[in-house]
């Protein structure tokens, strides 16, 4: 028992000093605070971009989150207190950061966005925002399909609650010359992939004049591509939103013709830049509107590029 | 001071009359009588299985004979729970002990009956009183406690038997049934208990006392009863016998005595062979 | 010879008692824990230490990292002292929250209306819990990791369902809003820091249950349903109301807890509670109190939810990998655990009788289970 308390002591006491073999020492401080678990893969690829960003300016950064909202607002309220020099933050619930970005502000601090946010990022008191706006993503792939002269494309929602996956499907519809049909798969959604198949490969078989089919997460897009080669193989284009490495192995094998990336490690990476910039040269960037970093589009040109990138962490 | 209740004339305290016991098709009791009177220690000996613990547990309230009937103080009564039996002052002290190791002394003391003063609405525990209590009560019984404060669970057994002992008898008892007090206790400690048990009878207080350790019985018994598979093999008073008397009427000393015969017997056998 | 054995026994009575004392101290674990944590961040040589530098401030995040999470602590660790554990009312705060923004948000009923409504759920789920675990006989680990389920898929499905999102905004709109923010999280700015009013709830809270779990019979009856309920129950302690009594508090105190966040954010999220159900653990397990029961202490819960707030707040403050804070939670936890019981097992090694009598070396020997490597598996050494 006692071998066990002093194993734990030492424990204790190397991690707290081991930190200090990697911490940054030099220039400003700026902290990144997410809505959800720094240690899922999609944020670890915005923290990577942060960090290169941090390596290049010289600056230290520390990247904090949880899915707790109240949890969210208090990281920053931390921060605010440690006398930080920049804090970037995701908006995906805009009201609960307004008051600790307030407070970051009084204090001379300045906050951008990224991520989340798009259309609420100036109301909350963030001076920048990076990331997609879901609109102009889904007018991009419009503008993709109606290239390809395809006359109907199908969009695939599997969390009908989501207002911004709504909003992909209306940027379709608003730039595509042809027609647009909606479908809901968020009964079955990603848990139940078997289910969501079953439900689209049903409507091609009932719906011929289906010429491409627009997924919402790469998740779906495979069980879409699934469901594509069962019923109707090479007759219909598939694309989709966001990455994945099936996504790029369907992509390389010309079962998909796009995938539209938000890229995450410019969110991160511009964030940073963007605050240092903000401190050292009070400049700013995006006149008031959303900075863009999306959609980037990975097809058969780019997808082994971009799958090195996958690899580093930075795609 | 009424020791010795019975030769001063005394009715008995709590008295079992022909009383049956089924469980099933087992007859756990058969035709017992059995009695107990005030300021005197009956012994309940008798091997496991006897009967002993269903005897006191008739009396605890915990079953209800099925023939003959149970009186208290002279009267028939009826005990449908333990709650009955302890309102009529019948106190059992089960090995168990019913007391919390990590409370302290004086917390296990008053376990379910604290004493309390009012603070405007609220209701505060007289601990004052609780610990005073307490060493008051187990000094009278001759046990001198420094700490009230002291967890059970740091106590010896013979101790916690004594607190427990002290307890019944604070609360009340007119009637106080030990289960075995001394099953797992060293001879110091057993010590312990059985001057409590004495003290015990100082105040009029009828004592069951149940054990199969003869010499224990014979230290403080008034009176002492065997029961042999439900029956009651024997009831003798102090005076009407010897601690080497209750060894052989436990120790089924015929039984033994057979066994040995045929034991000699085989071996005689074998050696022949 | 009896006056001179009388004074030697005495004097060392009342050395060996102190040190006894010392180390029986439910919240010792935790005032150790306390001090090691502090020594620690203020000699972490990171550039610019928040603690020296801006100690107002400072203190600011620390107790409000620690408020939320202490005033839960405090009712969970008196259902633990009672041997019961609930594991659902993490998610109980997002449900009393998101029953509120639903009702006076979306639907516009007065605040009168939807905050005792939502109190009442509260407390029937914790009647729930209760009952359950009093008729099943099963852990109550094991039901309330049910109603955990029930509680967390409900906070989504009900408020996509009502909404077509997950949170719930304008809280600030309804009327009554500026009343309960008040009450509930009330902000004070003094000096460039922040104190909301939570750490008062969470003061006032662990004084008077302190003085409740030592002062009053229920906190005797409570201790005794964790300890030995067969022993309590034959002694005429209503064991089985205690435990109900308490699941109901704890889902009272969840109420609370989910009235500040809404307040305080102006919104309610579905997602609400994943952080408090294992961090109020980690406070209270900190703090000296244990899943077995019988044995703990409000003060101590307090002290590990300070704990935990400051460890927090100096992990943010010093930039530290988010990686490494919850590493350093669980080896904090797993000390404090390991701490706790060799203090435990300390206090009873340096025992001595009630009664004051003189131990043999047999009955030396037979109360220290550290010796024998014996005890009842709760850590007491088995008596006879």
């Amino acid at each position: 028992m006692r071998k066990l308390f002093v194993v734990l002591l030492i424990a204790m006491v190397t991690m707290t000093l081991a930190p200090l073999a990697t911490a940054q020492d030099e220039g400003l401080r700026i902290g990144l605070v997410i809505h959800s678990d720094p240690t899922r893969p999609f944020w670890t690829v915005v923290h990577n971009g942060a960090r290169a960003a941090a390596e290049r300016y010289g600056v230290s950064i520390t990247f904090q989150g949880s899915r707790d909202a109240l949890e969210q607002a208090k990281f920053v309220e931390d921060l605010v207190a440690s006398q930080v020099d920049g804090i970037a933050v995701t908006l995906a619930n805009p009201d609960a950061m307004r008051d600790s970005i307030t407070l970051a502000l009084e204090a001379g601090i300045p906050v951008v966005s990224f991520n989340s946010g798009s259309n609420d990022f100036l109301s909350a008191g963030a001076m920048m925002h990076f990331g997609q706006t879901e609109v102009i993503a889904g007018e991009g792939a419009g503008h993709r399909f109606s290239a390809m002269g395809v006359s109907k494309v199908l969009c695939v929602n599997h969390q009908s609650y989501n207002i911004g996956l709504d909003e992909r499907c209306q940027g379709l519809e608003n730039t595509f010359s042809g027609e647009v049909e909606r479908i809901d798969v968020t009964a079955t959604g990603s848990e139940d992939l078997i289910g969501t198949q079953s439900t689209l490969q049903t409507k091609l078989l009932s719906d011929p004049s289906i010429e491409a089919i627009l997924t919402l997460n790469p998740t779906i897009a495979i069980a879409a591509r699934d469901a594509i080669n069962l019923e109707r193989p090479g007759e219909v284009i598939l694309g989709t939103f966001d990455l994945s490495s099936e996504v790029l192995d369907a992509i390389e094998a010309g079962e998909m013709s796009f995938a539209i990336d938000q890229q995450p490690y410019l969110q991160g990476y511009y964030s940073v830049s963007a605050l240092v910039l903000a401190v050292e040269n009070a400049n700013t960037l995006g006149g008031g509107l959303p900075v863009l970093t999306g959609p980037g589009f990975v097809d058969a040109g780019n997808a082994a590029a971009v799958r090195e990138g996958a690899a580093r962490g930075t795609r | 001071m009424t020791e010795n209740g019975k030769k001063n004339g005394a009715a008995p305290l709590i008295e079992a009359r022909n009383v049956t016991k089924l469980f099933g098709r087992i007859i756990a009791l058969n035709d017992v009588s059995f009695d107990v009177y005030p300021g005197e220690v009956t012994c309940l000996l008798g091997d496991n299985g006897a009967g002993k613990s269903t005897l006191i547990k008739l009396f605890s309230g915990v079953y209800q004979p099925d023939d003959g009937e149970i009186l208290f103080e002279g009267q028939p009564v009826q005990f449908h729970s333990p709650r009955d039996a302890r309102a009529f002052g019948i106190a059992t002290v089960y090995q168990d002990l019913a007391l919390v190791p990590m409370l302290s002394v004086w917390r296990n003391f008053f376990l379910g009956s604290e004493p309390e003063k009012r603070l405007g609405p609220l209701r505060r525990y007289d601990i004052d009183f609780a610990k005073q209590t307490v060493l008051e009560e187990m000094g009278k019984m001759g046990i001198d406690i420094r700490d009230p404060g002291q967890e059970v669970g740091s106590m010896s057994g013979g101790e916690r038997q004594s607190l427990a002992i002290a307890r019944a008898i604070y609360f009340g008892a007119k009637v106080l049934i030990l289960d075995e007090p001394t099953a797992s206790l060293g001879v110091k400690q057993s010590g312990t208990v059985l001057r409590f048990v004495a003290e015990a009878r100082q105040r009029d207080i009828g004592i069951i006392f149940i054990t199969h350790n003869p010499s224990h019985a014979d230290v403080v018994g008034d009176t002492f009863t065997i029961l042999k598979r439900g029956r009651v093999f024997g009831t003798w008073r102090r005076e009407e016998t010897s601690l080497a008397d209750l060894i052989q009427g436990m120790s089924g000393q015929a039984e033994l005595e057979s066994l040995k015969h045929e034991i000699d017997r085989i071996t005689q056998r074998s050696q022949l062979n | 010879m009896a006056q001179m054995t009388t004074n030697t026994k005495d004097e060392r009575l009342v050395r060996v008692g102190l040190l006894r004392r010392i180390f029986q101290v439910p919240e010792m674990g935790a005032v150790v824990g306390l001090i090691g944590v502090v020594i620690i961040f203020m000699l972490s040589p990171a550039r610019e230490n928040l603690f020296l530098k801006v100690p107002i401030p400072a203190i600011g995040r620390v107790l409000d990292n620690s408020a939320d999470i202490g005033v839960m602590a405090v009712a969970i660790s008196m259902l633990m002292i009672a041997g019961e554990f609930d594991l659902s009312i993490g998610f109980m705060t997002g449900s009393t929250g998101m029953i509120v923004g639903i009702l006076s948000a979306v639907y516009g009923w007065p605040l009168a209306i939807s905050m005792p409504l939502a109190l009442i759920f509260a407390l029937s789920v914790g009647f729930f819990n209760g009952i359950m675990r009093i008729r099943t006989g099963l852990p109550s680990f094991v039901i309330t990791l049910g109603t955990m389920f029930v509680l967390r898929s409900a906070n989504f499905a009900v408020t996509r369902s009502v909404t077509g999102n997950i949170r719930v905004p304008y809280i600030d709109r309804v009327p009554g809003y500026d009343l309960m923010n008040a009450i509930f999280s009330y902000r004070l700015s003094i000096g460039g820091a922040q104190f909301y009013i939570t750490l008062i709830w969470w003061f006032a809270f662990t004084a008077f249950f302190t003085w409740f779990m030592l002062r009053t019979r229920w906190g005797s009856w409570i201790f005794a349903s964790g300890g030995e309920p067969a022993a309590a129950k034959s002694v005429g302690v209503p064991v089985e109301r205690v435990k109900v009594a308490l699941f109901m508090f704890v889902h009272a105190c969840a109420w609370i807890s989910g009235m500040a966040v809404i307040f305080r954010l102006r919104s309610a999220t579905a997602s609400q509670g994943e952080f408090l159900q294992f961090t109020v653990l980690v406070a209270a397990v900190t703090g000296g109190n244990r899943m077995t029961g019988g044995y703990g202490s409000v003060i101590g819960a307090s002290l590990g939810a300070l704990i935990f707030g400051l460890t927090k707040t100096g992990i943010v403050a010093a930039f530290w990998d988010s990686d490494w804070f919850f590493a350093f939670l669980g080896v904090m936890l797993l000390l404090a655990i390991v701490l706790n019981l060799i203090l435990r097992t300390q206090a009873e090694y340096i025992g001595t009788t009630a009664m004051g009598e003189e131990e043999t070396d047999e009955e030396w020997l037979e109360k220290t289970p550290v010796l024998q490597g014996q005890d009842d598996g709760k850590g007491n050494p088995e008596n006879d």
